[in-house]
């Protein structure tokens, strides 16, 4: 057990080690494990880090709670459970591109990814790249991308993972995460589900959340085969049903209901041969949801989206270290609903990508035009570099334009929608520099990113709120990631820390962006003793401005986790959580509160 | 052993961090009618947000105060505040998101009583006799739930919901009439309906223009000016002007805007005039001449015209930033030529200005 957790820690932080000299046995590998390829292959400029399978479980399962307490990224929740986005380098929850097994799968209405509604528990890594990746990954990623992906194995094994879990606020949480494989298929399963009544009361104020209470289900599958010795052929499938109460908060009560369902299939065919690589990507993805103002009534206002997304990538090896990529693919978008009416959106685009490899000194370069109905498109590059200066000191540069189109509801919403409207678009460079020593690693990042065109939503002359492209800003800032690891004495320590110093400026009023804190940080540690493991997760967001003229504010707030797992007997490990373990009263949203102090417990079974 | 020491006094380390620094206000003891003879200025704040509040300022030494209501009560007002109503020593202030009404004393603002019961999407308070009004929307996507709440004025019980077309939004007392404006919550409406005060029954619903944004009395006239229905709407309709005879309740005559792009709002009848706004412009109409096309001024330092009243020769407009986030402006314009005068910061999405 204990050799097994170490194996574990130990994968992870190699997985942590992004630049390790990769060979073509390596990239071969990845072609086939993942759908995502470019994330690894086409990031040399810029830091991926990698949380896996081991921290996916350690964390409560929505996509928030892993990534709030794992990275510099900043939350902003509308109560636990509730609609919850991302901040990321001080940009807008819109620019910020959440892509499932290489897919974009942000909200055609809103542009946005709500993060509870991402079950962590049916990936086997989630990785976090910061910064642009328009190129490869389309709209909305200007801050960063977030990236959901299911690895297959093909080593003839069977594990099977049963978690059953209760706690405070009557949560229950169940999931089966299970992988079977021999030579040939690899197939994997995963099941995850919260329920919770969520009827917390918010500390020191007598008030309790109400109407806060949801639940909700995702189903995971992926399956690949190979077909002869050039052909492998993969199915991923995603699907996602919940249905909350949007809680009240201390002043406003709300019998407000929201039912959504997200699915996404994807089906991929690929063919080595020889020094060519084809690949062919079919992707299926649709959004839906039910807002009921009075959940006691049956009235209701609805949308509906469907993507349809075809996709080729022909790669070329020209030598050993020089590879090739075109990309041609096309995407229609319709959709449907109470204040869009029909609406339809289709785009074309093409793509080159170039990498080159000179022993210690690597260089990528990446342009992709698209043209798309209603609006202009930039032409969008990318230039990444990396070098080796000595084996434990990296450094890295990238720099970038990105992009994030008009959502559907800009467009279309019918009081106020604007068809005119421009993309929004960034450019922006950033400077990674990499230290490895021994056990120690950490990533050290500055960027800046200069974005015009900002979309907001602001009454015109006649009092109707229309989108405009009207604000610009620039950002700047650090982020660090580190980890450090060791044996010590019986047992396995390791520590992960991360920060985020982010200055997001409008230009015009020369004020910080609301909602994005200059200070973000996150410390962990587990500590690993035979049958017993301790997990501590802790959180500083610094202040945020609520108002543009940053004359309201929200204190920031230091948080703590602690967790204790204990392995029964072997295969069954009970583990309990304390979440808040210091009771503070905080919000990410006004008069939002999140919960004080409560407990999680949960039994596991590997077979 | 020495690293579980260490992981112990991490976990301490971060325990020292974790002081709060709870700032307790305690509420401010109330001068004696401390809000005598002044402007109070409504900030409807964003809503979710909890952050509604009242702005006093006495603009004979331009003294300006913020969150008077909480500063007296040492409690929040609460969340998007929608109006105020001040009846004799009464100030009811209705605060849409919380669904509640509290009660002050105008002058002082000490709060009287809370009323959070029986309203449902509470919008606008009239008093008549002893009886408190007020209109509430009920869901807004449902058309049929919409009614007036009836409140005993003496010790603020309930009496009675009056169930009425939908969308009811301001009210208006003349004698035992309760006129109420039916704009139509999120659809759209076009009726004004005549309440008893005696009966509490709908005794008539009277059709004016399309959206009926606000009413003033004139003699035994109630003028009406209604907004029209919006650029998004099926049929684009222009702002009107109806005028109704109190009495016998019957339409005595119907103006439309010559354009179905003009959406007036807020009436004033000052003389033989109505007064109103477009954008941030305002425009006259008068009985003899008709509707001057032209504008008579642009407030062009107002970033949105949001609360608006015509006061003792001056226009009062509460604009919030153009953005809807942060603080807001009053700015104070000469009626005779349209000349700002003064400009007084006020709170967040200041959408109401009253006199004391």
């Amino acid at each position: 057990m204990n050799r097994n957790i170490f194996f574990l820690i130990a994968f992870f932080f190699c997985s942590n080690l992004q630049i390790v000299a990769q060979n073509d046995t390596i990239n071969w590998l990845d072609e086939v494990r993942l759908s995502d390829v470019k994330l690894k292959s086409y990031s040399k400029g810029q830091l991926v880090q990698v949380l896996g399978e081991a921290d996916i479980q350690k964390s409560a399962p929505s996509l928030t709670s892993l990534l709030k307490f794992n990275s510099p990224f900043f939350f902003r929740e509308n109560g636990q459970g509730m609609v919850s986005s991302i901040s990321v380098r001080g940009t807008g929850a819109a620019q910020t591109a959440v892509i499932w097994n290489g897919v974009n799968i942000n909200s055609q209405f809103t542009g946005q990814t709500d993060f509870n509604t991402i079950n962590t528990r049916g990936f086997e890594n989630i990785s976090l790249k910061p910064g642009g990746g328009s190129v490869i990954y389309g709209s909305g990623a200007i801050g960063g991308s977030v990236h959901l992906n299911n690895v297959f194995q093909f080593d003839e094994k069977s594990n099977n993972k049963l978690r059953l879990g209760y706690g405070s606020f009557e949560t229950y949480q169940a999931s089966y995460k299970g992988s079977f494989s021999n030579d040939k298929t690899s197939l994997n399963i995963g099941l995850g589900s919260v329920m919770s009544e969520n009827n917390y009361s918010y500390p020191r104020t007598g008030a309790v959340n109400e109407n806060g209470d949801f639940y909700n289900i995702s189903l995971d599958a992926s399956f690949a085969h190979w077909m002869g010795e050039n052909n492998i052929v993969k199915f991923y499938s995603n699907y996602y049903q919940g249905a909350r109460g949007f809680s009240g908060t201390l002043d406003r009560p709300s019998r407000s209901k929201y039912e959504d369902k997200n699915s996404r299939n994807l089906m991929e065919w690929k063919y080595f041969m020889g020094k060519l690589t084809s690949n062919l990507k079919l992707a299926w993805i649709e959004e839906e949801f039910k807002y009921f103002e009075n959940r006691n009534l049956s009235n209701f206002s609805v949308g509906k989206v469907q993507s349809a997304i075809i996709k080729y990538d022909l790669g070329y090896e020209i030598s050993e270290n020089i590879k090739l990529n075109v990309l041609a693919d096309y995407n229609k978008v319709t959709g449907e609903g109470t204040g869009i009416g029909d609406a339809q959106r289709r785009i074309g685009g093409l793509s080159v990508l170039w990498s080159h490899g000179l022993n210690d000194f690597q260089y990528q370069f990446s342009l992709r035009q698209e043209a798309a109905e209603g609006y202009e498109s930039p032409l969008l590059f990318s230039v990444g570099t990396s070098y080796k200066i000595t084996d434990g000191y990296f450094i890295r540069f990238n720099t970038s334009r990105n992009f994030r189109v008009p959502t559907f509801n800009d467009l279309f919403w019918q009081e106020g929608g604007n068809v005119d409207l421009n993309p929004e678009t960034s450019l922006q460079a950033e400077i990674g520099n990499e230290f490895h020593f021994d056990e120690l690693s950490f990533n050290l990042t500055g960027y800046i990113i200069d974005i015009n065109d900002l979309i907001r939503w602001i009454p015109d002359s006649t009092g109707v709120w229309r989108p405009i492209n009207t604000a610009e800003s620039y950002n700047y800032g650090l982020e660090l990631f580190s980890g450090y690891e060791t044996s010590m004495g019986e047992g396995f320590l390791s520590l992960n820390g991360s920060y985020g110093y982010s200055r997001a400026i409008d230009k015009e009023t020369k004020s910080q962006l609301i909602y994005t804190p200059k200070h973000k940080a996150t410390f962990s540690a587990g500590y690993n003793l035979g049958e017993l493991e301790l997990i501590l997760q802790s959180l500083y967001n610094g202040r945020i401005y609520t108002s543009t003229d940053n004359e309201y504010e929200l204190d920031g707030y230091y948080l703590m986790n602690l967790g204790i797992a204990y392995s029964i007997m072997p295969g069954i490990t009970l583990q309990v959580n304390m979440d808040n373990l210091l009771n503070k009263k905080y919000q990410s949203l006004p008069s939002r509160i999140m919960p004080g102090r409560s407990i999680q417990t949960h039994l596991t079974f590997n077979f | 052993m020495n690293y579980k020491y260490l992981l112990f006094s991490l976990c301490v380390g971060f325990l020292f961090f974790s002081c709060e620094k709870d700032i307790d206000c305690c509420p401010m003891p109330a001068a004696e009618a401390a809000f005598e003879s002044g402007i109070v200025v409504l900030n409807e704040g964003n809503f979710g947000s909890s952050n509604a509040s009242v702005h006093f300022i006495n603009d004979e030494d331009d003294n300006n105060q913020p969150l008077i209501f909480s500063k007296i009560n040492g409690s929040n007002l609460g969340d998007t505040a929608q109006s105020i109503e001040f009846h004799e020593n009464l100030g009811v202030i209705v605060v849409n998101g919380s669904n509640k009404i509290e009660i002050v004393n105008r002058f002082t603002f000490k709060s009287l009583a809370t009323i959070s019961s029986n309203l449902h999407n509470p919008r606008y308070a009239e008093v008549i006799g002893d009886k408190l009004y007020i209109s509430n929307w009920g869901d807004g996507m449902n058309a049929d739930d919409d009614f007036i709440a009836v409140f005993d004025l003496k010790d603020f019980t309930f009496m009675k919901s009056i169930s009425v077309a939908e969308g009811p939004e301001k009210m208006l007392a003349s004698n035992n009439s309760l006129f109420v404006a039916h704009k139509g919550g999120f659809s759209f409406n076009n009726i004004i309906s005549v309440i008893n005060s005696e009966s509490d029954m709908v005794i008539k619903e009277i059709e004016a223009g399309d959206l009926p944004d606000s009413m003033e009395i004139k003699g035994n006239e109630l003028w009406v000016l209604s907004s029209g229905k919006p650029s998004y709407a099926d049929t684009e309709t222009p702002g009107n002007l109806t005028k109704i005879d109190i009495a016998t309740l019957s339409v005595l005559g119907s103006f439309n805007l010559p354009e179905p792009g003009m959406h007036p709002s807020n009436l004033s009848i000052i003389n033989n005039e109505a007064l109103f706004t477009m954008g941030k412009d305002l425009y006259r109409y008068n009985t003899e001449s008709g509707f001057q096309p032209t504008p008579e001024f642009s407030f062009d330092e107002v970033a949105v015209l949001y609360g608006f009243e015509i006061h003792d020769g001056q226009v009062f407009i509460a604009s919030p930033r153009a953005d809807f986030s942060g603080n807001g402006n009053l700015f104070v314009y000469d009626l005779n030529n349209g000349s700002l005068q003064k400009t007084y910061t006020v709170g967040i999405n200041p959408n109401g200005i009253y006199f004391n």
